[in-house]
């Protein structure tokens, strides 16, 4: 879960760490008498907030309303501006830069510091790669105060504060399960006060549940649902029986997909795209579902106006029933009666009786509905989907 | 292999000094497949949950020797015919031979789990459960390398080596889709280590083991430990790496693969062209400078190619490219 940077200084003021004074409005008329210099800052979840000119100064009241005018409701990336964050602008003697993750590579925690703060850091490291300094902390021992000394020393950083200071920083990354949190700047003042005025957080979303978090849900991919989207997610809680459509992603194809295990529907969506063919979606069912979460799952599927195809795939399911998810498939599919194509590509337990029941509607129903168990690749049934509908658009011309 | 020097080719034809930075201990040899066989003895944490028994049915399926269970609080309890434990000391008390545990609890209590199986001195675990926080799975393997063990995982679906035994959940109840060979292969998507198991089998190429490695952020053992097991393992002759964006996993493959001339062909195949068209969910500047412009399905293909490993395209066009290299 990625934070706004409002709400990551209020974790970080929360742990002790000292952030700019200021306040969030959401529109015009919450804004106060400014007393000196303050910073308005557009709150959104994707960065290069500077670059697209989301950040700006001001002096009056009046000049406040004129850049909230400005800036709220502007699009950036995929969201819309909600919330400005304004701020007392603090007077900058040194801007550092702090962050701590983990590496992948090798599994440890570490922490990135810098003397060289407030501009684009990888920029920073491109140009002078000494300047950026990486630390491999052992999670084991956690940070001690020598191990902080070095880090800072390495990075040309002398304020003393910043001893205690990363040491706190270290222990909120921990405490909060933490994926990612980034200051940058740290502004060192005139009278060597150390401020973070920006916090970029991502929390660990497997560790909510034992963190006390009060911030409201958001969406992965940094924009707001659709209303497919929504709906997808809400079938997932009619039951507690497998997982289907707790992930969904609307996207601008025409053929929809229901597919089930995540390596698999992945593989089948990239084989479409190989093969020219743009998914309308991308959604996935897996660990023996409830048959009604699976109706309403394809319910949402087929309700989009501009399918031309309809791919249902998956590897080969260890437990879940077949012949139960595609029955549930198949009593839509007959309410419907779409014309467009329609390719299975599945297999499991109850195969061969899902096998008869699709074919069987299709003679009934006269619809073009062809199925593929495992004796064929996953990836060969998408070139089929995907032939299958060239084969129309030729026949259309 | 040491940490000495070695003198590489860069792309521009520099001749540069690169220090080795794999350090792995050298694999048994005598085993007769790598990191399982007959003689594996299974002990399951979390025996008696829905998701443990599953497990523990598919793998007697598949003969294998699961000695014990635990579970705090139903010790004396006996499921699918295993005797359940308090601790895995417990179990290790009565059962000193068990070499491998299963974890299959849930994620609040998979760090404890793990601990507990290190403390009582095994070496081989195998994560299955999902959603462990970041944290709790850095600790872990941080601690097992303190152990000198291994932890294959989290999220891995299993490990099999076909015609001998299997752990996890991997297979199912008839593990159909697996056959004996030479083909290794690492997965990070459970599902797709079956698929890919069956495209091979259908077309009579069997396979050695089959590790389910699992996608999180912090493997437990990565591509390239894994490759380095697979390396001296007679029965192996080609490997194949199911990859998946996020991560470094499939770039350190490939320079590990570069930097010691691996002696065995890899294919590879990295899915999430798809995820591609997605806006970015990257870690931000932080993860940049970690990542070095890695994670990418672009740069993982990139640097696969780069190191000579055969990258397919699309995912049934690895049983071509296995025939041609098996030949």
């Amino acid at each position: 879960m990625k934070l706004y940077e409002f709400e990551g200084k209020q974790l970080l003021k929360e742990a002790g760490i000292n952030v700019p004074e200021g306040y969030v409005i959401e529109n015009s008329r919450e804004i106060q008498e400014p007393f000196g210099e303050v910073i308005i800052k557009a709150q959104t979840l994707e960065g290069k907030r500077g670059k697209a000119g989301l950040i700006k100064a001001a002096k009056t009241k009046e000049e406040i309303e004129t850049i909230t005018k400005q800036l709220l409701n502007k699009h950036h990336g995929f969201e819309t501006v909600k919330k400005l964050l304004i701020e007392t602008k603090c007077k900058i003697k040194n801007e550092f830069y702090i962050a701590i993750t983990y590496d992948t590579k090798t599994r440890n925690p570490v922490i990135i510091a810098s003397s060289q703060g407030g501009v684009d850091i990888e920029e920073t490291k491109n140009i002078h790669p000494s300047k950026v300094i990486v630390e491999q902390i052992n999670i084991l021992n956690g940070i001690t105060e020598h191990e902080a000394k070095h880090i800072l020393h390495k990075a040309g950083i002398t304020n003393l504060q910043m001893i205690p200071l990363l040491e706190k920083l270290y222990k909120l990354f921990m405490d909060k399960d933490m994926k990612l949190l980034e200051i940058n700047p740290l502004i060192e003042t005139e009278t060597h006060d150390l401020i973070a005025a920006d916090a970029k957080i991502i929390l660990d979303d497997d560790a909510l549940f034992r963190q006390n978090i009060q911030f409201p849900p958001r969406v992965g991919i940094g924009r707001e649902k659709t209303q497919a989207e929504t709906a997808a997610n809400k079938v997932n809680e009619l039951d507690h029986r497998g997982i289907a459509g707790k992930t969904y992603i609307e996207l601008n194809g025409d053929i929809g997909i229901l597919a089930s295990g995540g390596g698999a529907s992945i593989t089948a969506v990239d084989a479409l795209i190989s093969y020219n063919q743009k998914p309308a979606n991308y959604t996935e069912y897996s660990g023996n579902p409830s048959p009604e979460k699976v109706e309403a799952l394809t319910r949402i599927v087929m309700s989009n106006p501009n399918l031309k195809g309809l791919f249902i795939v998956g590897a080969k399911a260890n437990f879940t029933q077949i012949h139960e998810t595609i029955a549930a498939i198949i009593k839509v599919i007959k309410e419907l009666k779409p014309e467009y194509p329609i390719v299975f590509r599945r297999a499991g337990p109850g195969d061969t009786e899902a096998k008869a029941l699709v074919e069987k509607t299709a003679k009934e129903l006269q619809l073009d509905m062809e199925w593929y168990g495992d004796e064929t690749p996953i990836t060969v049934a998408a070139k089929r989907m995907a032939e299958k509908i060239k084969e129309r658009r030729r026949c259309a011309c | 292999m040491s940490g000495g020097p070695i003198l590489t080719l860069s792309g521009n034809g520099v001749f540069i000094i690169k220090k080795v930075k794999y350090k792995i201990k050298k694999t048994e040899q005598t085993k007769m497949s790598i990191l399982i066989d007959q003689n594996t003895k299974v002990l399951v944490q979390g025996i008696t949950g829905k998701e443990g028994i599953r497990a523990t049915q598919f793998m007697q399926s598949y003969k294998t020797n699961v000695v014990a269970g635990v579970r705090p609080g139903k010790g004396g309890e006996v499921v699918e015919g295993v005797p359940v434990y308090n601790s895995c000391k417990e179990a290790m008390h009565a059962h000193p031979d068990i070499t491998l545990s299963v974890i299959i609890v849930p994620a609040k209590g998979a760090k404890d789990a793990i601990i507990e199986a290190l403390e009582a001195n095994i070496k081989l675990i195998n994560v299955i459960t999902e959603n462990i926080p970041i944290k709790d799975t850095a600790y872990c393997v941080a601690l097992a390398k303190k152990h000198n063990a291994k932890i294959i995982g989290p999220t891995s679906i299993g490990i099999i080596s076909p015609g001998k035994t299997k752990v996890g959940m991997i297979g199912g109840l008839t593990s159909e889709q697996f056959s004996k060979g030479n083909v290794g292969i690492i997965s990070k998507s459970g599902g797709m280590s079956s698929e890919t198991a069956s495209i091979l089998t259908k077309a009579g190429i069997g396979q050695s083991t089959v590790v389910g490695c699992g996608a999180d952020v912090i493997m437990g053992t990565n591509y390239v430990e894994l490759l380095e097991i697979f390396k001296s393992d007679k029965e192996t002759k080609v490997i194949v790496i199911f990859g998946e964006i996020g991560g470094t996993a499939e770039e350190d493959a490939a320079e590990y693969i570069k930097q010691t001339h691996y002696p065995k062909p890899v294919i590879a195949f990295i899915s999430g062209k798809f995820a591609e068209m997605l806006p970015s969910t990257t870690l931000g500047h932080a993860g940049a400078i970690i990542e070095e412009g890695k994670g990418t399905r672009t740069a993982k293909v990139a640097a696969l190619n780069s190191a000579g490993v055969h990258v397919v395209e699309v995912h049934h066009e690895i049983v071509k490219k296995v025939k041609d290299l098996l030949k």
